[in-house]
């Protein structure tokens, strides 16, 4: 019984993760049709380098083959739930600012926002598979820098949607390495491997 | 001036002024909407310009043109009359509102009432999700309502807390029973559900929300086939590439198929190809195909979570490498015998080749020919007809067909023609043809059981180009079908049966048939020739062969004298003419002749005669008496005149009256004696004379 619950399990994980695989890939692709949209209409420069986003979590990890299944988890749902609330606010603002005059570019972030939401939804659901459950929500997250001025402002976001293309790439992966079999506990660190 | 401005002010001041003081009524509600068989409840105001001569109860109301009931009606006060009309079921109706006065109707205000229903809960929530385009949903509304009605299409995210609609996400707002998302407002996820609200002026009503995973409904636009080509000395294989649409997620599993059409059978196939999500592009072999055959083909792909395919790319056609035909021609030929110094017209005709699958576009034709007994002197020709004729003189001769295609030469289809005048041994016993329904069926007897090949030809008996003639192989059998419609009806064909052993042509059996009668076209025209007194024979002629319509089984003749009995006489076809007897004489009659067949008979034109009063027996018995006797008379009478003296002499001799004789002595002197009796010879003479006369003149 405990096997045949355990191997519906595995079934289920590998389905989710398949799933969330797919889901990252097309959620980059339109975070990155977001970024020349954002781009156009905040008349950026789209190779402008933007310096460490603040209140922004961030894709790149040290030791990534170190960390088990479920640490890769947690910090995708954390990251993805900052998401949500950087996003809102960002549309929150572009409509203050922009109002109905640029649909288009509030559309994009409309549905990027959802689409950030629904993942934050998969990977709760994934986490709810390994009995562990996910942590509650922390409240709306880190509001962004007041001192900024418009400019730079825009740069933030900018910088907000990057990092954000960034962690879809990284969620890809991560749910790759929880689809291959480990020994021992099903998201148990696998043996070394680079991102 | 400042009158001017006066008069400006006081007219601006009327403008403000209260609309009810300068409107005539009001009616309310104004173009209500109400539930069909529901209570109507109107009020209509009159304005204030009508007071006090007229009041409420001056309002008269209509519906449609005809007044409402006055049990309807309520007084609410002195300017509002009210109608309340129940179990109102009209679609759509026109209420006006009148004042009558002195017996005036004046039109005061009016409005539509239109009826409906509250919406029912919208079902069958189904969406596609064209990739990064739209997202389409459509639904069912249930009853018509009749009126407007709005829907509102939400997008809900599904939690372990519930549903939640994002105050940031839009709904998508119809009128009808579908809805887009337009990119970018098409956001990925597996977590959605989709709910469709129907509003109208009687209420709302809301469907469940339906989750709806997107990687189900995804439909990708077709990928596109770069090639479809062949591989030089690969027989029976396509190979095809195509291109990946650029929207399509990435690390996708994908299911493609490909549909090849053979153009030949126009037959199609589907069949899966491998397709890694990965990569851009793909291939993939087509085997097992036909040779030398076009194929045209498509590929549609879909997501392997998706219920939905792409559409199928626009074909691309390519043919497969061609092989040499694999079988011989069928061969045949008509022999048309030498017409002038020894040369003969040979008409060579084949058809293509049966083989299956085809092999191929052919090229053309090679025909050779040899006199059988000088090999040496062979001679070659093509054509791209499946048809030739030959001149050959009267030797025998071996002819050959060959097919020819890009890839090479089928085998040789040969066969012997034979010299003239050659005798070819009858194998052939018997042949018989016969109809069905639907079928024309030839049975024949062959005496020599070895031969296995026959070849039946069949032909108009009319038609004179041998190219026309049709044929057809028969083998390891003594009897052929083919379908009736392969022959006209009406029409006589030659059908005849060859034995073929080898390459030899042995004598054929021939018959003639019809596979449906009609009565013949045109009757037989009598010829009634000299009619007798009682007899006449009756000729005509064999109707066209073009107009039998059948084999003409016998002729009927039909003979009629005026006022008379009709009678007839039948004979067999071969027979062309019948003498009629025992006719009255001298009597007008009429005949016409009915040529039949199977199917019936037709009569030709009738002809008239007249039998003759005597025939020639009668006028041999009556003349010929008759001029026997005339003649005696006459030379009866020419003889009489001739010997008129000899004849009264003899006739009417003078004897001498015995009263005038006188007595005289008989001298019997001897000269008297002597000349007594020379007077006495003399007169003997002059009698024998007389008498000799008379009897010449009688004859």
């Amino acid at each position: 019984m405990a096997a045949a619950d355990s191997s519906s399990a595995a079934l289920r994980r590998r389905d989710l993760c398949s799933r969330g695989i797919r889901l990252a890939g097309k959620m980059r692709s339109d975070v990155i049709d977001l970024l020349d949209t954002y781009v156009e209409r905040q008349g950026l420069d789209a190779s402008a380098s933007v310096a460490v986003v603040e209140g922004v979590p961030m894709a790149a990890v040290e030791h990534w083959d170190e960390q088990t299944g479920t640490q890769r988890l947690l910090e995708n749902l954390a990251a993805y739930r900052a998401f949500r609330a950087l996003l809102a606010q960002m549309l929150e603002e572009q409509q203050e600012q922009l109002g109905e005059a640029d649909a288009a570019l509030g559309q994009a972030l409309a549905a990027v926002l959802l689409q950030v939401s629904a993942f934050a939804y998969h990977l709760e659901e994934l986490l709810r598979l390994e009995s562990r459950g996910p942590p509650s929500e922390e409240g709306a997250g880190p509001p962004p820098p007041s001192h900024l001025g418009l400019f730079e402002r825009k740069l933030w976001g900018l910088g907000v949607l990057r990092e954000l293309a960034q962690w879809a790439v990284r969620s890809a992966r991560d749910l790759r390495q929880l689809t291959k079999p480990s020994p021992g506990s099903s998201l148990a660190p696998s043996p070394a491997e680079s991102p | 001036m400042f009158d001017c401005l006066i008069w400006i002010f006081v007219l601006l001041c009327s403008c403000i002024a209260d609309e009810n003081s300068i409107r005539d009524a009001d009616i309310f509600p104004s173009s209500p909407e109400i539930e069909r068989g529901s209570t109507l409840k109107l009020f209509c105001v009159l304005g204030k310009r009508y007071t006090p001569h007229r009041n409420a109860s001056h309002i008269i109301w209509k519906l449609n043109h005809e007044l409402v009931p006055w049990e309807d009606y309520d007084i609410v006060n002195e300017t509002v009359s009210s109608i309340t009309i129940h179990n109102f079921t009209y679609s759509k109706a026109h209420v006006k509102c009148f004042t009558k006065y002195l017996g005036k109707e004046q039109l005061l205000v009016h409005t539509e009432v239109k009826t409906g229903f509250p919406p029912e809960t919208p079902g069958n929530i189904s969406c596609i999700y064209y990739f990064d385009a739209k997202l389409t949903c459509t639904w069912t509304s249930g009853r018509e309502t009749h009126l407007t009605t709005n829907y509102t299409l939400y997008r809900k995210v599904m939690t372990e807390g519930g549903v939640t609609l994002p105050n940031t996400v839009r709904p998508c707002k119809s009128k009808t029973e579908s809805c887009s998302f337009v990119y970018p407002d098409t956001p990925f996820s597996s977590s959605f559900c989709f709910q469709v609200k129907a509003e109208n002026v009687l209420g709302e009503a809301s469907s469940d929300c339906v989750p709806i995973p997107m990687e189900k409904i995804e439909k990708f636009e077709p990928p596109e086939i770069l090639s479809v080509k062949k591989i030089t000395g690969v027989k029976q294989l396509l190979t095809v590439t195509w291109k990946m649409p650029e929207k399509i997620i990435p690390s996708q599993g994908l299911i493609c198929q490909v549909q090849y059409r053979n153009l030949y059978s126009n037959s199609s196939e589907i069949v899966p190809v491998p397709q890694n999500s990965a990569e851009k592009t793909g291939s993939f072999n087509l085997t097992g195909l036909w040779d030398s055959t076009e194929y045209s083909v498509a590929i549609q792909c879909r997501s392997v979570e998706s219920i939905f395919w792409s559409e199928w790319s626009r074909e691309k056609t390519a043919s497969t490498e061609e092989k040499a035909p694999s079988e011989k021609v069928d061969l045949w030929r008509v022999i048309e015998s030498s017409r002038s110094a020894g040369i003969r017209s040979v008409y060579l005709m084949w058809k293509p080749l049966n083989s299956f699958p085809p092999s191929g576009r052919i090229l053309g034709y090679k025909i050779q020919y040899f006199p059988e007994n000088h090999p040496a002197l062979k001679m070659t020709n093509s054509t791209t007809d499946e048809k030739f004729n030959l001149r050959l003189n009267e030797e025998a001769y071996n002819v050959s067909i060959t097919a020819y295609n890009s890839a090479g030469n089928s085998p040789e289809a040969i066969l012997r023609i034979p010299s003239t005048g050659e005798k070819t041994s009858q194998i052939i016993e018997t042949v018989r043809t016969f109809t069905t329904n639907e079928e024309v069926v030839v049975e024949w007897i062959a005496s020599e059981p070895e031969v296995t090949e026959y070849v039946v030809e069949w032909y108009k008996e009319l038609e004179t180009d041998p190219f026309s003639r049709s044929w057809q192989y028969v083998s390891n059998s003594t009897n052929w079908k083919t379908n009736k419609k392969n022959f006209e009806p009406f029409i006589c064909y030659n059908i005849s049966v060859y034995p073929v052993y080898g390459y030899k042509v042995a004598a054929p059996y021939s018959v003639q048939t019809y596979v449906q009668e009609k009565k013949p076209s045109e009757g037989p025209v009598a010829d009634t020739g000299i009619p007798g007194k009682n007899e006449v024979t009756i000729k005509w002629k064999e109707i066209s062969k073009g107009k039998r319509n059948g084999f003409i089984r016998n002729y009927t003749i039909f003979y009629k004298p005026e006022d008379g009995k009709e009678l007839n006489e039948t004979v067999n076809s071969d027979v062309l003419q019948y003498r009629l007897k025992s006719l009255q004489a001298n009597t007008q009659y009429t005949v016409y002749i009915m040529a039949s067949n199977e199917a019936g008979g037709t009569s030709g034109e009738p002809k008239t005669f007249k039998t003759l009063k005597f025939n020639k027996e009668d006028i041999i018995f009556i003349a010929l008496p008759v001029g026997v006797s005339m003649l005696f008379l006459l030379g009866l009478w020419i003889t009489c005149i001739l010997k008129k003296h000899a004849f009264k002499k003899v006739c009417w001799p003078d004897i001498p009256n015995p009263a005038e004789s006188v007595a005289v002595e008989w001298p019997f002197d001897t000269s008297m004696v002597i000349i007594a009796i020379s007077c006495i010879k003399e007169g003997i003479k002059w009698r024998e004379k007389s008498f000799s006369d008379s009897h010449f003149m009688t004859k």
